[in-house]
Formats: structure tokens, sequence, C-alpha cells
């Protein structure tokens, strides 16, 4: 019976820790009910957007698709216990996600320069050294350790906070409490995510006071320092900005690293293609992403009646869009289900479309392509040795632990 | 609909009727013409979207934002009537607009 509880099972984050079962899931959907009437108990009804046309036809009409003011799946009663706590605010953080239209172009403004590919481009020899750091950490921990824990996570986390202007002893504390606030246990105190916001607002509290004293060439200059009309950005805003940026910055990545490496180590004849060919290590990043698709929604809401592939969506329905779904839509991608290095072109829309779609995505692009570089320069077979684990959540999920084991040349 | 001609990369001109309220650059790729690649899918930042604008009725364009002008100007392929597909949105008073693809950037 692997089809019941639709609707329990999409909000389950159970669900993703189990992407090959998660995948057949949405080309269930995709093929009977693209456009499914979502209704979790627990939880305020959804229309779920599984197929690459619809998806991308929503977030192509950021008129009609806002997005705010809903922004991913909580339970009522934690949307309830948030909205008692903040002065009917749902949300924990106001950032350029729940933002629309001129502000969130202005928002976006202040930092996507720094983001834009010529720039990011220009960044490669410093990406490459610290990728290069932590393939060394890698080997000082073999030859046998878990890939995710040891160096998965700690990689991308460097980049986004050097970029911020976090300096490297903090990193531990970043991790700690952006896992507090994504973390979706079973257990997980409805208190805690309150918490790790308050943790993250002092100390970006203090890093901003400081940047406004003392401008550097970081992000976090750019945000204490950033004005909108000739108004300074509130400082509610540049604090959700900052934990934004610094949380929407590694898991993803992470999870892309991790689970890309976990793809070459069950297809070796992939991996052997990769080695031989480092020209195709650019199609090989996307197809990771696309393979892994770490972020698994986010909410529209309709602006005003209209329609999504004939159905119709009535004004203040919330839309749940599917990010993974996209990339295996057999309308689209040959043999989606198949692991392929060189696949082009490759529109999967894991990093999302339109003017929403992911601020740092030449970044991660570079960040996941230097390090695979940098891996194969120094290792000369790396394999599964145990049985993965994925985090369970329902917004961003991946690996949780990757265990290997590898050679050094 | 609006009806936009088109230019191609080898000369060839094109007429489509693109759909209100999406971009120039969504009209474009659902036309099934992949000279515009759209690498960042729409969000302002990879400039692979690049078109010269030949023909547009006085006013209808959108002006350009900041960061159109920054992404464009990381091109060496910018000229007087560059614009970015994706930042123009597409409305009935932009009935008889032409553009041209942009040459591929060096990058
Ligand atoms: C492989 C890694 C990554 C993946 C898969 C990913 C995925 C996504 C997705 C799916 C969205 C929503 C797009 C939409 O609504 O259409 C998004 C938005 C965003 N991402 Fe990423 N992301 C990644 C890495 C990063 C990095 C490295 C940064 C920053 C340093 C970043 C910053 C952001 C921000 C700020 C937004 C909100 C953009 C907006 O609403 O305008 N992401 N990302
Ligand atoms: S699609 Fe990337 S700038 Fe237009």
């Amino acid at each position: 019976m692997p089809f019941e509880n639709i609707d329990a099972r999409i909000a389950d984050p159970a669900t993703y820790q189990d992407p090959a079962a998660c995948q057949a899931l949405f080309a269930h959907l995709r093929a009977t009910d693209p456009v499914r009437w979502t209704a979790p108990q627990g939880y305020r009804p959804f229309w779920l957007v599984t197929r690459h046309a619809d998806v991308r036809d929503v977030e192509s009409r950021p008129d009609i698709f806002l997005n705010g003011p809903r922004i991913v799946l909580r339970p009522i009663a934690v949307e309830e216990a948030l909205a008692a706590q903040q002065a009917g605010r749902k949300d924990l953080i106001r950032s350029m996600n729940a933002m629309d239209g001129d502000e969130h172009r202005k928002v976006r403004g202040l930092t996507s320069r720094q983001f834009m590919l010529p720039p990011v481009r220009q960044m490669a020899p410093k990406i490459d050294a610290i990728a290069r750091e932590f393939v060394q950490r890698l080997i000082d921990k073999g030859p046998e350790t878990d890939f995710f824990q040891e160096v998965a996570v700690w990689y991308p986390l460097r980049v986004v906070m050097l970029l911020l202007g976090v300096p490297a002893a903090d990193e531990a504390l970043m991790l700690k409490l952006t896992r507090e606030i994504f973390e979706q246990r079973p257990d997980t105190d409805k208190a805690q995510q309150g918490q790790a916001r308050l943790g993250f607002f002092d100390y970006f509290g203090a890093l901003l006071a400081d940047r406004r004293q003392t401008p550097r060439d970081d992000l976090a200059s750019a945000i204490a320092n950033a004005t909108i009309d000739g108004q300074p950005l509130p400082e509610f805003e540049s604090l959700s900005y900052c934990l934004t940026v610094a949380t929407a910055g590694h898991d993803t990545t992470s999870a892309t690293i991790s689970g890309g490496l976990l793809a070459l180590m069950t297809h070796p004849e992939q991996m052997q293609r990769l080695r031989d060919n480092p020209a195709l290590i650019d199609s090989a990043v996307d197809e990771m992403i696309r393979w892994v698709a770490p972020v698994k929604h986010f909410f529209r809401t309709a602006a005003v009646d209209t329609q999504i592939a004939g159905t119709t969506i009535k004004a203040g329905d919330s839309v749940m869009i599917s990010f993974p779904s996209p990339g295996f839509d057999e309308a689209v991608f040959d043999a989606p289900t198949e692991f392929r290095i060189d696949r082009t072109p490759n529109p999967h829309l894991a990093l999302g479309s339109g003017p929403h779609a992911c601020l740092g995505q030449h970044l991660a692009r570079l960040e996941i392509k230097q390090f695979f570089l940098a891996l194969f320069d120094r290792i000369d077979t790396i394999a599964l040795n145990g049985t993965p684990t994925y985090s369970p959540s329902n917004f961003i999920s991946g690996l949780s632990s990757l265990p290997v084991r590898f050679t050094v040349k | 609909m609006v009806t936009i001609t088109l230019t191609l990369r080898d000369g060839t001109c094109r007429t489509i009727d693109a759909a209100e309220g999406y971009s120039l650059m969504e009209a474009i790729r659902a036309a099934g013409i992949d000279e515009v690649e759209a690498a960042c899918g729409g969000s302002c930042s990879c400039a692979t979207c690049h078109v010269y604008v030949d023909a547009a009725a006085p006013g209808s364009l959108p002006p350009l934002s900041d960061d159109e002008d920054a992404l464009l100007d990381f091109t060496d392929t910018r000229q007087e009537n560059s614009r970015l597909s994706c930042q123009i949105t597409l409305r009935p008073e932009h009935a008889g607009l032409a553009v041209t693809i942009a040459p591929p950037d060096a990058g």
C-alpha cells in the first residue's frame, strides 16, 4: 500500500529521510494528481504542485503567487504559539523570502550584486583554497570517517561565514543555532526555535553594531549600513537578513556535497568518468543539485482567483511548490531516476526560478565544484563504509551521516 | 496574448504569441527557443537572457533597475539597447516589441 495517507506523508518530516520513496510518491502525484488539494491533519490545507511546468508557471507569475504571508509548512499549533508570542506574526523572522514586488527587489538588491555570476567567478581562487583546507581535514581524519559530520557540514559554513564576516571561532555556535532553528524531530521543543532565533539575534546584533562603527568588506557591513529609500533597514529586518544568509547558505550546500558524493560512490562508473574528464564538473554539479534537491518546498499565496494547469485556485489559497519533484519529471528529463554527470541541459528547479530563485546559486555551484576538484586531486579511492542516515524535515533535509573509507594518492 | 518579433543568433526572424504576465525570457523559452539559457532562472544574476531591443512602443518597457544595469555592465556585449529579458514582464502595451538575442558572453 505505498500511496496511502498521502497528505500525512507530505507533512511528515520522516518522509524525506527516504529519498527514493519520496521520489516515488512525487512520481505518483505528477501522474495522478499534479495540483493536489492537500489537507494533513493539524496543518492549514494547501495545493501541492509537483510537475515541472506547473512549478515553473507558479514561480514565473510572482504578481499572482505571492511569497508572503505563508512561507513554510508548520503545524497550526506551532503557528499559533509563534503568533501568540510575537504579536500576530506567524514567522520567526522577516526576510526577503517573505517579501514581494518592490520591497523584495530592494531588500534582495542590498546584497544581490555580490552574488551575481561574474563576481562569484572571481571568487574561485579563494573558494579553492578553502576547499583544499577541508580536503586536508578529511585526510587528517582518515582512513575512515563520517564525511558529513566531519567535512561536509563545515566547509560551506566556513564559506558563508567568511562572506558574512563571522570569525571562524564562532562557527560552531552558528551550526548549533542553525540546527535548532531547522530541526523537526518529534521531540523538538516548540520554544527551541524561538530560543535559537534569540541566540542568532544576540550574536548578529553585536556584529551589526560593530560594522556600523567600523565597516569592513563583508555582507554584515552591507546589511548594517543599508538604506532603503533613504531610510535605514529596520533592526528586525537586518537581523533577519543575517540569519537568512547564514542559515540558507550552508545546510543546503552541505547536503548537496554529501549527497553528491554518495551518488558518486553508489555509481562508481560515474565517479570514474568524472575523474577521467574533469571538464564534466559543471554538469556533474548541476546533476548533484537535481539529485539531492535539499530544499523540499516553499509556499506561495494566490493574490487573486487564478488557475494552475486548469485547476482553479482561489484568492488567498496556499500553494506548496515542490523543488525536488520537477527535477524528476518524466516530461522534461530523459531517465530522471538515473544519475548522469553529463546531463545537459539540466533544467532542474532545485534552486528555484523567478525573482526569488536562490540568491546564492552561483556561489553554491562554485563551492561544490571546487570541493570535488580538490577532493579528486588528493584522494585515490573513496567508498561507502556503512549505512548513511538522513535528517527528518519537510523543509530542508539531507544526509545526517555518511560513513566513508578512503585512500590518499 | 502579446505578439513579439525575435531575431535569433543566426539572423532568422520568429514571431511569437506570448502570454501576458510572464517575463519576456519565459515567453522566449516557452516558444521552444533555447538560445536564451536563463541560467539563474530569471533572478537577474546571470545575464544569459541578454537581448537587444530593436523596437518597442515608447515608454512601454520598465526602467532598468540598478541590478540589471550592474549585471549588464559585467557583460562584454552591452549596447545602448541592451536589456535582460527576465526583467521585462509582458503587458498588452508591449505588442509589437522586437528584440534580437545577444551573442553569448565570453564570461
Ligand atoms: C546547493 C545549495 C543550495 C540550494 C539547493 C538552494 C536552494 C534554494 C531554493 C530552492 C530557494 C527558493 C527559491 C524560490 O523560491 O524559487 C533558495 C532561496 C534562497 N537561497 Fe538558496 N540554495 C542553496 C545555497 C544557497 C547559498 C550558498 C546561499 C547564500 C550564501 C543561499 C541563499 C538563499 C537566499 C537568501 C534565498 C532567498 C531568495 C529570495 O527569496 O529572493 N542559498 N535557495
Ligand atoms: S535569467 Fe539570469 S539574468 Fe535573466
